[in-house]
């Protein structure tokens, strides 16, 4: 059946139901269509592909709403009892199409109706099921095409939600998916294309891969979002900022603040970058930063494990070229040069690492660096920020506001003890600890996985 | 159909190089590919890359400078090979000890043998761990003093941290400290062969600790594999005469067998254990380097996944609007906030108004439109038509107001719209639409819902 693809889908519904918000959701684009809170925003058929491998898999086609279903039925009536098929009925009233001005953009959407495989019925859960709706679903189910309703607004007060789901059935449709095109999930669409699959049989295999696919692509794209945050968090556990004696300490605690907005702020460019939003949709606040002092401590213990192992490879580094030196004096030097390499390569080492630090706190020099409490609240906007655009439709008109974020109103799993491992990192041995430093990303990007 | 695309580990290699460089640096433009598989893509669009950025050199500086370094190694460990054995060996005395000889040219490489072999076996990690760390930052410090630019800085961290980090790094330091060992053993051996054609030596051994036996059977453990491989070696009888203090006329016999014996040894226990360590170590290293993945996790492959196979395609246009609408111009200005006295109510479509609002009738299909028709024609009041701002004046709700005011003369149409708090206000779109409903703007009454 592949030869058949792409499947087409007409997406119809009356006025301002959310038909382009439905296909921009789907595409996960906000470049598509034009959305306004008035009827007739979208006049003409627009249609785009969600490809799969590289090859259009649906074709969906946005047609303009219709308006006056009363009055187009009115028009269609005494043509269907003309025509035993709905479809022939349909194909005499647009051959007509010319002599029916007032209906150009419901003539629109018959000729889809005619030419698509199936069709998406938005409706709006907040208006109740009043007479023109049904006229709407007589007429396009003329067409002879499987026809699944998408319940749209129904994450706010589905008030009429059940009566629309009673009203369907009285109309024979039971693949019904609630869809809401503002706040976004991922389960009900990955339903609406299983309802698809339902629906057209024929098509079946090529709709499971995609829903695989699709499946796939969600969680390498939750897992690309997780990394960025993590890396954001370790880029400012690291972040230091030296304050020499003298200089005011304002000046560089404004430095090490400026640093880490930049480091967030590139973070939000990324992830809105990823999951195909705009900076319109985000609301920046600007990150209340403290700041910590960091002090010298030789014997943290991930510090004073990666100094030992460090300045014992170093160690044995040097003794290993002494050794060399023995052995080119047949061991006549009696082990003198490996000794001496040894005693070498562990100082070197030390004074690689600390000779700087050790130099500053003599000449009174103080290190910045963010405080746990900056960390955490980092973490949480972070979070917050993901849950919300991934639950977030590409037809979204509000804002996230970063300043609803705070680790005050931290409903998320206990940070603590990840953002206190996660401070550890600014101390310079522990961030020359490969495994420590490993460890921690893998944490942060497993504790951001489970929160979203 | 394109066959799936295995990387080779150079290319894993230069794609993190060039990932390094976009990140860090500046993205690098590639022109538009085609590829049936992501692998082939990237394959692709690092042989353009390298093309068309002349990014050959950059990528390939530190494995050149890894070589160069690599070679000066061999060549200083098979001049210390070289110079050991002639210190040891190459002397004013014509007899030499058997055993001192060993231990000079064997014992260290036995110890740091024995060493990899214990850590080898016991470490739990599989990364390359502190030394690994350490010859990396070697390396990447002497690459940065000779160029220091931000492609070669990202391209340099990023071939060390593959090359010499991880599993691969493991077992390619493996093959370079075995492979430095070799040709230390090597050159050795081949002086040793150098040294015993062209001059004569007595062969002795002795002990003051050990008893006589202990040496002899020494001999015959270090000899018995090589006699098991048809090598020539000493005899007990040999061994017994070369002990110190025996006269040096009967030693003639056992030169031979002597000589033998010490480069079976070099090449028995010192070469070839070497040999099959550093086949083993490539092996694995290649194994490693085999099983090595890129993490397409990260959101730079993501995004080239979507350049590779964009998610959906560009929008077109089906069928276009012919007749679009003109904008209109009503102001609203100097409105009424109050209904007319006496004043016949319809409501249209009603939905949160009904409890204050008292409509006559609420239109909402064609049978309350009907009752509505018959009380307007009834009725000499004026006519109120009342309609809730959220709701969007389409075509069909026009034309049902349209056809109740018909009836009643100009100043005695009215629309009011009740104003919910709380909800989307479509008040301006109402008022545009009163020129189609025969009223001027003057009759148009915007109701708060508290209000009343």
């Amino acid at each position: 059946m592949t030869d058949n693809l792409p499947i087409l889908l007409a997406v119809v519904g009356h006025t301002n139901t959310g038909k382009t918000s439905l296909v921009r959701t789907l595409l996960r684009t906000e470049r598509f269509g034009d959305i306004r809170n008035s009827a007739g925003t979208t006049r003409h058929v627009e249609a785009a592909s969600i490809l799969c491998d590289g090859k259009p898999l649906l074709e969906l086609r946005d047609t303009p709403g219709l308006e006056d279903s009363v009055a187009l039925f009115d028009q269609l009536q005494p043509i269907t009892v003309k025509h035993s098929h709905g479809r022939d009925a349909l194909q005499a009233f647009i051959a007509h199409e010319a002599e029916l001005p007032d209906f150009e953009q419901e003539i629109k959407v018959l000729k889809q109706t005619l030419a698509c495989h199936a069709l998406l019925y938005v409706i709006d859960c907040r208006e109740p099921v009043l007479e023109k709706y049904v006229f709407e679903l007589r007429a396009l189910s003329l067409a002879g095409r499987p026809i699944i309703p998408v319940l749209n607004f129904i994450a706010d007060n589905p008030v009429h939600k059940k009566e629309w789901r009673q009203a369907l059935i009285n109309f024979n449709l039971h693949a019904v998916v609630e869809f809401d095109t503002v706040a976004f999930s991922f389960d009900a669409e990955r339903r609406l294309y299983e309802k698809l699959q339902t629906v057209l049989e024929d098509f079946y295999t090529p709709l499971q891969n995609f829903i695989e696919a699709r499946n796939a692509q969600w969680t390498q794209l939750k897992h690309s979002c997780a990394e960025t945050v993590a890396d954001l968090m370790m880029k400012a556990a690291m972040l230091r900022e030296r304050v020499p004696q003298g200089e005011p300490l304002q000046a560089a605690t404004e430095r090490l603040q400026q640093q880490t907005r930049a480091l967030e702020q590139k973070t939000l460019r990324k992830i809105l970058d990823l999951l195909q939003f705009s900076q319109s949709d985000v609301n920046y606040v600007d990150l209340p930063v403290s700041n910590g002092q960091w002090q010298l401590d030789l014997f943290a213990p991930e510090a004073f494990k990666t100094f030992g192992v460090n300045t014992a490879s170093a160690a044995a580094t040097g003794a290993a070229i002494g050794a060399g030196l023995d052995l080119l004096v047949a061991g006549m030097s009696l082990g003198a040069a490996s000794l001496t390499g040894a005693a070498l390569g562990a100082g070197w080492s030390t004074v690689k690492r600390y000779g700087r630090e050790l130099i500053g706190k003599a000449s009174g020099e103080q290190v910045l660096c963010l405080d746990q409490a900056t960390l955490s609240l980092l973490l949480v906007r972070q979070t917050r920020l993901l849950q919300a655009l991934l639950r977030r439709g590409h037809a979204a008109q509000n804002r996230f506001d970063f300043s609803g974020a705070s680790s005050e109103k931290n409903e998320l799993a206990d940070t603590s003890a990840l953002i206190k491992r996660a401070h550890k990192m600014q101390n310079p041995a522990v961030q020359d600890n490969e495994s420590f430093v490993t460890q921690v990303k893998t944490e942060l990007v497993d504790w951001q996985i489970r929160a979203l | 159909m394109e066959a799936r695309v295995k990387l080779t580990f150079q290319q894993k290699t230069e794609l993190e190089q060039i990932r390094a460089i976009e990140e860090n640096c500046v993205p690098l433009a590639s022109k538009p590919l085609r590829a049936e598989h992501f692998n082939g893509y990237l394959s692709a669009r690092l042989e353009h890359l390298l093309r068309d950025h002349s990014l050959k050199k950059t990528l390939e500086r530190p494995r050149r400078f890894y070589r160069l370094l690599f070679g000066l190694l061999l060549l200083v460990a098979a001049l210390a090979g070289t110079a050991a054995t002639f210190k040891a060996v190459a002397g004013p005395a014509q007899t030499l000890n058997v055993f001192w000889i060993l231990v000079v040219l064997l014992g260290f490489n036995c110890l740091s043998f024995l060493l990899w072999l214990v850590l080898t076996l016991v470490s739990p990690n599989k990364k390359a761990g502190p030394l690994g760390n350490l010859f990396n930052d070697l390396l990447r410090s002497t690459l940065h003093r000779i160029h220091n630019t931000c492609q070669a800085r990202n391209a340099d961290a990023a071939w060390l941290q593959n090359t010499f980090a991880g599993p691969v790094g493991r077992w390619q330091l493996g093959v370079m400290t075995h492979c430095a060992w070799l040709a230390y053993l090597g050159a050795g051996l081949l002086a040793l062969l150098l040294i015993l054609a062209t001059r004569q030596y007595d062969f002795i051994w002795g002990s003051t600790l050990l008893s006589d036996t202990t040496y002899a059977h020494i001999t015959a453990w270090l000899a018995a594999p090589m006699h098991a491989l048809g090598w020539p070696v000493v005899t007990q009888e040999q061994v017994s005469l070369s002990q110190m203090g025996q006269p040096t006329a009967n030693l003639a016999g056992a030169r031979t067998g002597w000589a033998w014996f010490l480069m079976g040894s070099l090449l028995l226990y010192g070469l070839l254990p070497r040999l099959v360590a550093w086949l083993l170590c490539l092996i694995l290293r290649k194994i490693s380097a085999h099983r090595w993945q890129l993490n397409t996790h990260l959101p730079y492959y993501l995004q080239l996944q979507r350049v590779w196979q964009p998610p959906f395609s560009n929008a077109t246009v089906l069928d276009a609007d012919q007749h679009p609408p003109g904008a209109s111009a009503t102001r609203a200005e100097n409105l009424r906030t109050q209904l007319p006295e006496g004043a016949l109510l319809i409501g249209l479509e009603l939905q949160n108004s009904g409890e204050t609002v008292k409509a006559a009738v609420n239109v909402c299909d064609t049978k309350t439109a009907d009752q509505a028709a018959t009380l307007i024609a009834q009725s000499k009041a004026p006519v109120v038509l009342l309609s809730d701002a959220h709701k969007v004046p389409d075509r069909g709700l026009l034309r049902a107001a349209k056809n109740l005011l018909a009836s009643r003369p100009g100043d005695q149409r009215w629309l009011a719209v009740i104003k919910h708090e709380s909800s989307d206000d479509h008040f301006e779109q109402w008022l545009a639409a009163t020129p189609a409903l025969g009223l001027p703007p003057q009759q148009c009454i915007l109701v708060a819902d508290n209000d009343r």
